[in-house]
């Protein structure tokens, strides 16, 4: 009873989120597209002055790497702080805390499926179409996603105690895309420092979305294995800090 | 004798205040301190006290939002004890019905429980066909009273209401008022907080007075709220209280 309410309002709130968005700034939406692209951009010129080495298929290459980014980097970015803005309403009732990130990744997931799609046709009408490989798709959504939220929840349930880690999840998150593998494959890496590279499972993941989408070949397993045995960890430590939480946090949200 | 459903046993909560990131200094802050009491089944129990005396740490505790620091907080299994409160998580782009659903929800009301009472609520809240248009549109009090008829129709084991709420216009005041007194009257359990007398003679049974986190005086309504009263017309000096009733 009491999870099909809870289970209720997040469809609600997504659905409200969503719509919000779409009707009050279309930047909202526009943005959306737009920073996986500009990012490509960036990058491309990157590539084309500091490595001398820009092709046409460079461009597909940063393509599929800045938008699966962007769904992880715009689920942090709302959902970190999912807990502390909602601080007003969470001293008038009780609501399991893990609702509020659960809403922001949700709301940006749907944005992202729908900029995934278009991904799709575009690699489609650049050469390359789908293959056989196409079916591991699925699992390395599903492990993004779990990577996303295993990480995002820890973080949503600690940023009441440290109110000040808000703004360096802006700065840790643009570092981490330039560590990500976004526009450079890991065999430009010295071969020693592979191994340190694919630690990262968002960089494991990008890996595996150019395998998938451009080269028609199956991601390697032993990192996908990798990333969701990271997860379910990472999952195991947001269940933890959730109990410890849930009752108390809002005792530390200070307006 | 009626079914405690909840009860307090020697209850504290702290507000720890950090001093600084690194420093190890704190303030701890005992809201409450040490606080004895039982929510009767039916009775309609009056919270009695100052600014800051620990009466909302009291309404968090007891619907659920905080547990306490020390003591213990029993309630009766799946009891559910909701803070009537006006437009929580509401959403200025949906319209009413949907925002009258989502409030329900935040609320501790089933989505179908909702549905069923949206034409309560529409005619109850005087919105007409605003009921279906984006609360953007709203005047405050629009929205206050669509918050009102929706809390209404939410039907919690324990109502908590902090102060009496009157919303809208002086006529939706009356109106207001009228309909939450006859869920009191007629027999709702309630925890109502208020630092008015008048209202906790006029509305409650029973009484707890509460200052600077202990229970002062607890008992029956009109005993307790007139030892209130002769205690702030003196000055509220913290004289300690004599024995409690």
């Amino acid at each position: 009873m009491g999870w099909q309410r809870y289970f209720d309002i997040i469809v609600y709130r997504t659905y409200a989120e969503l719509k919000a968005e779409a009707q009050l700034s279309y930047m909202g939406y526009v943005w959306w597209i737009l920073e996986p692209l500009l990012n490509t951009v960036l990058f491309f010129v990157l590539m084309a002055v500091i490595l001398e080495q820009s092709t046409v298929g460079a461009i597909s290459f940063l393509v599929v790497g800045a938008v699966t980014w962007q769904w992880f980097n715009g689920s942090l970015m709302s959902a970190a702080n999912s807990v502390i803005d909602a601080g007003g309403m969470l001293k008038q009732i009780y609501l399991p805390k893990v609702i509020l990130p659960l809403i922001s990744i949700l709301s940006s997931t749907w944005k992202f499926l729908f900029l995934f799609v278009i991904l799709i046709f575009f690699n489609w009408a650049t050469g390359h179409p789908p293959s056989l490989a196409y079916l591991a798709l699925p699992i390395v959504l599903i492990l993004e996603f779990l990577v996303i939220i295993a990480l995002t929840l820890p973080l949503a349930f600690v940023m009441p105690y440290f109110p000040d880690a808000r703004i360096s999840v802006d700065a840790i998150l643009r570092s981490a895309m330039l560590v990500s593998g976004i526009f450079f494959p890991v065999s430009k890496l010295p071969h020693e420092y592979q191994i340190y590279f694919h630690l990262n499972p968002m960089a494991d993941l990008i890996e595996a979305y150019r395998a998938i989408l451009l080269d028609g070949t199956w991601p390697r397993w032993d990192l996908m294995a990798y990333v969701g045995v990271l997860s379910i960890v990472g999952l195991g430590i947001a269940f933890f800090l959730h109990q410890l939480v849930d009752r108390a946090l809002v005792k530390a949200i200070h307006r | 004798m009626s079914e405690n459903l909840i009860s307090l046993e020697d209850v504290g909560v702290c507000y720890r205040r950090a001093q600084g990131f690194f420093k190890s200094a704190r303030s701890d802050f005992w809201a409450l301190k040490s606080l004895t009491m039982q929510v009767r089944e039916g009775e309609t129990l009056g919270i009695l006290g100052r600014n800051g005396a620990g009466k909302s740490t009291l309404l968090r505790l007891l619907s659920n939002i905080i547990l306490p620091d020390k003591g213990t907080l029993t309630m009766r299994k799946n009891l559910r004890t909701t803070l009537l409160s006006i437009g929580v998580g509401s959403h200025s782009t949906l319209s009413g019905r949907e925002n009258a659903i989502l409030n329900g929800m935040m609320l501790g009301a089933t989505k179908q429980h909702m549905i069923k009472s949206l034409d309560r609520i529409k005619a109850f809240s005087e919105l007409g066909d605003f009921f279906d248009q984006p609360i953007y549109t709203y005047s405050s009090g629009m929205a206050a009273r669509l918050g009102f008829a929706t809390a209404l129709e939410v039907d919690p084991d324990v109502l908590l209401i902090d102060e009496v709420l009157s919303v809208g216009d002086s006529g939706f005041q009356q109106k207001s008022a009228a309909a939450l007194q006859d869920r009191l009257k007629s027999g709702k359990t309630a925890v109502l907080v208020s630092h008015d007398p008048h209202t906790i003679r006029f509305l409650c049974s029973a009484c707890i007075w509460i200052e600077d986190g202990v229970a002062v005086a607890q008992g029956e309504a009109k005993v307790v709220a007139d030892k209130y009263e002769t205690f702030m017309a003196n000055g509220g000096t913290h004289a300690k209280p004599d024995s409690a009733a």
